[in-house]
C-alpha cells in the first residue's frame, strides 16, 4: 500500500523540525532569559518558555527573523510568569523530557555572568528585556518590535540601562 | 567591568548548545501537553454546561406538582430563562479569542490587562447573571407553593437560600479580589515601564 503523508500530518511535521531548529538555536537564550526573570524557579519557567514557543508555532508565518519571534514569545512568558505563580502551580507538572533538559543543565559559575546576572536582578523586568536584546546586539528596529514601542525610545531607555549599569558596577567596585 | 565585558559574559552563556535529549520524547511529551490542556478546557467547559441541564432537568421533574400555582409557573419560566442567561454568559466568556504569546510585549501585557478586567467583571457582576436571577426564580417557585399557609417554613427557606447566594457572591468577590485583583495591578505597572 502507499503510503501518503497527510497535509496535517505534513504541517505536524514541518512544525517539530522548525521547533527543534529553534530549540537548537536558541536553548542557550531561553535558559538565560528564564534565570533573569525566575532565579529559584528557572526550571519552571524554563519549561513555560518551552512550551509556548511550541504552542505558538503555528502562528510564526517566518516573516519575521526567527531570534526576533522567539523573544517575543520568550519574553511575554517570562515577564508575566511569576504573576501566574499561583496558576502555574496548580497545573499538571511536564514529564520527564524536559526536566532533564533543565537538570542536565550547569550553570555557568563565571564571574562575569554572575555579575550579570546580579545587575539585572537591580533593573525592572521590562528594563531586564531591552539589556538582554541589547546584549544579543539586536537592532534597535527589531527591539522596537519585540517590544512595541518606537525606536527612538527605545535608544533613550538603552542610553539610561547602561547609564544605570555603570552606576551599579560602580558600587560593586567601591565594595570591593 | 564595561558593557563590551558584559556582552562577552552573555554571549558565552547564550552560545552553548543543548544537552542530547531524547527529542522524540520531547516533541511527545509536548504534544501531549497541549492535547491535555484542550482537554481540561473543554472538560471544564462540558461540566458547566452539564450543571445547567441538570439544573433544568431537576425544576422539570418538579413541573407537574408545581405547576398547579401560577407563580410558581412565573418562577419556573424565570429559571428556564435564567439558564439561557447562563449558557450565553459562559459560551461568551469561552470565545475569548486566546492570548497570543507572539504579539509585541506591549500589546500582549495589555491583552492581559484586558483578559484579566474580564475576569474581574465576570466575577463581580455574578450577581446579576448568575446569583439574583436564581435567587427570584427559586423564591417565586417556593413562594407559590409555600405561602400563604406556611409563612414561617418560607421565610426560613429564603434565608437559608439567601445565606448560599450571599456565599457564593463572597466567594466570586474573593477570587477576584485575591487573585485577578493583584495580577492586574502587576501587569498595570509592567504596562507602565514598557
Amino acid at each position: 500500500m502507499w503510503f501518503k503523508q497527510t497535509g496535517a500530518a505534513s504541517r505536524m511535521n514541518d512544525s517539530q523540525s522548525l521547533f527543534l531548529e529553534l530549540l537548537d538555536r536558541h536553548y542557550g537564550r531561553w535558559r538565560a532569559i528564564a534565570r533573569a526573570y525566575a532565579k529559584d524557579d528557572a526550571d519552571d519557567l524554563f519549561q513555560e518558555i518551552i512550551l509556548q514557543i511550541w504552542q505558538s508555532l503555528p502562528t510564526f508565518r517566518g516573516d519575521s527573523q526567527s531570534g526576533t519571534w522567539c523573544y517575543r514569545v520568550a519574553l511575554n512568558t517570562a515577564m508575566t510568569w511569576r504573576r501566574d505563580l499561583e496558576t502555574r502551580r496548580k497545573r499538571l507538572p511536564i514529564a520527564v523530557a524536559i526536566e532533564e533538559i533543565a537538570s542536565r543543565t550547569s550553570d555557568t559559575k563565571n564571574d562575569g555572568a554572575a555579575m550579570l546576572q546580579s545587575l539585572m536582578a537591580k533593573l525592572s523586568p521590562a528594563d531586564r528585556g531591552i539589556l538582554m536584546m541589547t546584549l544579543d546586539e539586536l537592532t534597535y528596529a527589531e527591539m522596537a518590535a519585540v517590544v512595541g514601542c518606537s525606536e527612538g525610545a527605545l535608544r533613550v531607555r538603552v542610553h539610561r540601562i547602561k547609564q544605570q549599569l555603570a552606576d551599579f558596577a560602580k558600587e560593586v567596585r567601591d565594595d570591593v | 567591568m564595561t558593557f563590551e565585558d558584559l556582552q562577552r559574559s552573555w554571549k558565552a552563556d547564550i552560545d552553548r548548545p543543548p544537552p542530547a535529549i531524547d527529542r522524540d520524547a520531547l516533541l511527545r511529551e509536548l504534544t501531549q501537553r497541549c492535547a491535555r490542556s484542550e482537554h481540561l478546557t473543554r472538560r471544564r467547559d462540558w461540566r458547566e454546561y452539564a450543571a445547567v441541564v441538570a439544573v433544568a432537568v431537576g425544576f422539570a421533574v418538579l413541573w407537574p406538582r408545581i405547576r398547579t400555582s401560577w407563580i410558581s409557573t412565573i418562577g419556573v419560566i424565570w429559571v428556564a430563562a435564567w439558564l439561557v442567561l447562563v449558557v450565553i454568559t459562559l459560551a461568551k466568556s469561552g470565545r475569548v479569542k486566546p492570548l497570543s504569546s507572539d504579539s509585541s510585549t506591549n500589546d500582549f501585557v495589555r491583552q492581559k490587562i484586558e483578559w484579566c478586567d474580564r475576569q474581574i467583571r465576570l466575577l463581580h457582576n455574578v450577581v446579576w447573571w448568575y446569583v439574583l436571577p436564581a435567587f427570584v426564580g427559586i423564591l417565586l417557585i417556593a413562594g407559590g407553593k409555600m405561602l400563604p399557609h406556611q409563612r414561617t417554613a418560607f421565610g426560613s427557606y429564603a434565608a437559608v437560600v439567601f445565606v448560599l447566594c450571599g456565599g457564593i457572591v463572597w466567594l466570586n468577590r474573593r477570587a477576584a479580589r485575591l487573585h485577578f485583583k493583584p495580577l492586574r495591578d502587576d501587569l498595570v505597572r509592567l504596562s507602565e515601564e514598557l
